[in-house]
């Protein structure tokens, strides 16, 4: 500490200033002490002779005339003199004439003594001439007592005189200290400030034009350019941020900024006392734009897909982009958990219209999960996840709708996580088989085809329905595997079938939108048809109305090369997706499967009947053959060929089976098993009835 | 101010060889030999050249001219101790009873032994010639004379007439004239 302030500027500088004036005085003052103390004797030299001339003349003529008491009279003048302690006179002839004492010194009686010339005493001896003569000889001696006195005052001023210096000097040091290290005190203390607060607005005052004001200007040039480098990083920081806050695509925020956003409002919610609300939305057959149009259509659509999006939530929602085709929006202040349903409904809605995108027409859907947090809870729920649950719960239950959230769903979204870790080895484990159920011709009554059913039989969680596990497949991307596996499978065995009675069979294989889209899917069916070595005439390729979501070009190209190979391609499911019947006119079918919803609800309706007569109709109006699901009762057997179907499907005629050979062994003796009979029982019920 | 005579030399006075010794001190100093002879005309003929160098003569020539007067003894000791002699560069000459002539030439007149009316008659002679007159008696001032060497117990008292000093413009140091008794003169009456 010590060591510290001896270092430091201000006590080195007043040492040196100190030091350097001491050394400058006591050299001066030796050097005039010597000096004055040489002079001083010369002086006492030279007074001593001028007295001894002066005395010694006064005195000729009290030695020419013999007068001793005027020679007397003549040395007592010296009583003025106090440092002359003796006068001797001596005559002629060097005998003492008369004397003056003013101390002990004694003169001696005859001349000639040699002079004192020590510290204590000073003598000079003069001879006294008088008009060319010797008169006498004069002796003074004079003490050094007084002139050391003086010198000795001498010095004790110039001491003194020498401790005021350095006492200014001090002073003067302590002032040169302020006017140096105190600015470079100050500059130190600006530059702590600036390290410990980070700012880069301070300045030092600059005065005058020295070394020290320049290290100050060149302080403030340095803090400047700092200063203009932190902003410039500051700005790169702020943009980088920004971006990594930022999808590059759509310029929404991300799935980072999303998850920051939504521990913001969850807290400010909680505060407000207010509902916050999630959606997470995924895009239905985003996936199949991409695939069929390439990844650069695919972005052109996400961004489109965000315009509309944007344009829908309120300025205080939160929009973001999490990746690929899901989006969320953080919907605030809400009043109740329908207002959050409504959102989800603008938004699947203001997908309807179709977007088109270098001349091609797109349209896709939105599967939107729905989470919604009560002020009064007091849980802390991960909403992300919950809505992501319910999304998958939306795109289970048909896509392009909303579900709301439940305790259920959490549940269904563990169970299908596992599931689709089981899945994944489930091919290779033989866990999967499929099973045929036949189809009938109306007019005939024979077996036309059995259409192929994928089935999972779990070791431990039993049989699983393809309800259950072919979204999972379609979500996990394990639909293709799954889907070539069944394929091969049904064309393998259909070709067993033709060798049997009845033949030809053909067998009907349903396709995942995924996989219809898929840009090698003719070719796969072709090396399918090929490895099994079964005519393409026999295979019938089944499609729900998903696949007319995306680019209605690519799909009826994609349709018109299978039938090229000399595929059937039938729509499934008719009548509850998308179906459209624009669409429907332009895709080179060749069947229509009405699907079972239309007879199974509680029986037929009158007004499906009439949807179903008319469905029937239509189709033969597009020259496609019509086949009717869901056949459970013979009354709607009776019903739909009375309205002209071709072919029929239900477990009335058959059910599915793995091996169609054994148990459904008389399918193969050329009609359905005592259909003939059923229905003559039914004409003659009916002439009955007529007759 | 009393001037004393000096305190007495250790040799004892002897009327036989006082001259002799005298003499011979004579070549070393004139005055230590008479101080020496305790002779009073010695201490005289002393005085009377110290006095040549305490007084400034207006003409200030190159040499000095004692003329002795009167009836005294004085003459033969001046002229055995001062005559030859050299008093601040100048030689000293001693004119035993001068002639008129030689009279005109002194510098000095020492008037040794006389009447009053000899005295006077003396300082006639010389009218108003700048001549320092030496005598022996408070009386010889006091008649016109400048300076007397007055014999006072054993002391030698020297006398000085400022006004006839100045009268004959002659200049006396201020040195002598502190040990001098000043004496006014009485117009020369005898």
């Amino acid at each position: 500490m010590r060591l510290a302030r001896f270092g430091t500027l201000r006590v080195r500088i007043i040492s040196l200033v100190v030091l350097t004036a001491s050394f400058a005085v006591g050299l001066y003052t030796a050097t005039i002490s010597w000096v004055n103390t040489s002079s001083s004797v010369l002086q006492l030299n030279q007074r001593l002779t001028t007295l001894a001339d002066i005395i010694g003349q006064n005195s000729t003529a009290a030695l020419d005339f013999n007068d001793r008491k005027a020679a007397a009279e003549v040395l007592q003048a010296l009583a003025s003199e106090p440092s002359v302690v003796s006068a001797c006179l001596y005559d002629r002839g060097g005998h003492l004439f008369s004397e003056y004492a003013h101390g002990r010194l004694a003169c001696s009686s005859t001349a000639g003594r040699p002079p004192a010339s020590d510290d204590e005493y000073r003598s000079v001896s003069r001879t006294i001439r008088h008009a060319s003569e010797s008169a006498g000889s004069i002796e003074l001696t004079a003490d050094m007592v007084d002139l050391h006195q003086r010198n000795r005052h001498m010095l004790l001023l110039a001491i003194g005189l020498a401790l005021l210096s350095m006492w200014v000097a001090g002073g003067a040091g302590a002032v040169l200290q302020r006017r140096i290290s105190r600015p470079v005190m100050e500059l130190a203390s600006a530059m702590n400030k600036i390290t410990t607060e980070a700012t880069f607005d301070l300045r030092v005052r600059i005065e005058g034009s020295n070394e020290i004001a320049q290290l100050a200007h060149g302080f403030n040039r340095m803090i400047g350019e700092l200063e203009r480098r932190n902003r410039i990083a500051r700005d790169a920081e702020l943009r980088l941020t920004e971006q990594s806050r930022t999808d590059a695509l759509t310029s929404l925020p991300n799935r980072r900024h999303l998850v920051e956003q939504l521990r913001h409002e969850l807290a400010r919610a909680s505060r407000e006392k207010r509902m916050i609300g999630l959606l997470y939305i995924d895009l239905d057959g985003f996936k199949l734009v991409n695939d069929s149009l390439g990844h650069g259509m695919g972005d052109l659509l996400l961004c489109q897909v965000a315009t509309r999006f944007a344009s829908r939530v309120r300025a205080s929602d939160t929009l973001a982009r999490l990746g690929g085709d899901e989006f969320t929006v953080i919907l605030t202040a809400l009043e109740r958990p329908e207002d959050a349903r409504q959102a989800a409904d603008a938004l699947i809605e203001c997908l309807v219209q179709p977007f088109v995108i270098e001349g091609n027409q797109i349209t896709v859907g939105a599967s939107i999960g729905i989470t919604t947090q009560c002020p009064s809870s007091t849980e802390d729920p991960d909403l992300l996840k919950q809505a992501d649950n319910a999304m998958y719960a939306a795109k289970r239950s048909g896509k392009n709708r909303a579900v709301h959230f439940s305790a259920e769903l959490g549940m269904v979204a563990r169970e299908r996580l596992t599931l689709e870790n089981e899945l994944r080895g489930a091919i290779g484990r033989h866990e999967i088989f499929v099973v045929y159920q036949p189809e009938f011709d109306l007019k005939s009554g024979r077996l036309v085809r059995f259409e192929a059913l994928a089935r999972w039989k779990h070791p431990h969680l039993g049989d699983i329905s393809p309800a259950t596990f072919i979204p999972i497949a379609e979500d996990s991307g394990l639909i293709h595997i799954l889907g070539e596996f069944v394929m091969e499978q049904a064309c393998r065995r259909c070709l067993t079938w033709q060798n049997l009675p009845g033949a030809p069979v053909q067998i009907a294989v349903n396709v995942s939108a995924l996989q219809f889209n898929s840009e090698d899917f003719v070719d796969i069916v072709s090396s399918i048809l090929n490895r099994a070595g079964l005519p393409p005439k026999l295979l019938q390729i089944e499609l729900t109305e998903s696949v007319m979501i995306g680019s209605l070009a690519h799909t009826r190209d994609k349709i018109l090369r299978l039938r090229t190979l000399g595929v059937n391609v039938a729509i499934d499911d008719f009548g509850t997706g998308y179906s459209s019947l624009g669409y429907l006119s332009q895709l080179p079918f060749t069947a229509l499967k009405i699907d079972r919803t239309f007879l199974n609800n509680r029986g037929p309706t009158p007004e499906s009947i009439t949807m179903v007569q008319s469905m029937i109709e239509l189709g033969h109006k597009m020259g496609l053959r019509v086949i009717v699901e869901g056949i459970e009762e013979e009354r709607q057997l009776e019903m739909i060929r009375e309205m002209g179907a071709d072919d029929a499907q239900g477990y009335l005629l058959g059910r599915p089976c793995a091996d169609p050979e054994l148990c459904s062994a008389s399918c193969f003796q050329g009609s359905i098993p005592h259909l003939e009979e059923k229905l003559h029982a039914t004409e003659e019920k009916l002439a009955a009835v007529i007759g | 101010m009393t001037p004393r005579l000096p305190s007495p030399w250790p040799c004892p006075p002897s009327p036989l060889w006082v001259p002799l010794l005298a003499f011979l001190c004579a070549c070393l100093s004139p005055i230590e030999r008479l101080y020496a002879q305790q002779d009073e005309r010695a201490v005289r003929a002393a005085y009377v050249f110290s006095l040549t160098k305490y007084v400034a003569w207006p003409n200030g020539r190159d040499h000095l001219v004692i003329g002795v007067v009167g009836d005294g003894d004085m003459g033969p000791v001046l002229k055995q101790v001062l005559d030859g002699k050299k008093s601040d560069g100048k030689n000293i000459r001693i004119e035993i009873h001068p002639s008129e002539s030689e009279l005109h030439d002194c510098d000095i007149l020492y008037v040794t032994d006389s009447s009053p009316a000899e005295v006077h008659a003396v300082l006639h002679r010389i009218g108003g010639r700048s001549v320092l007159t030496v005598g022996e008696t408070d009386r010889f001032v006091r008649s016109g004379g400048m300076v007397a060497m007055v014999r006072s117990g054993d002391q030698m008292q020297i006398e000085v007439n400022l006004i006839e000093l100045r009268t004959a413009q002659l200049q006396m140091s201020s040195r002598l004239l502190r040990l001098a008794v000043i004496v006014a003169g009485d117009g020369g009456a005898p």
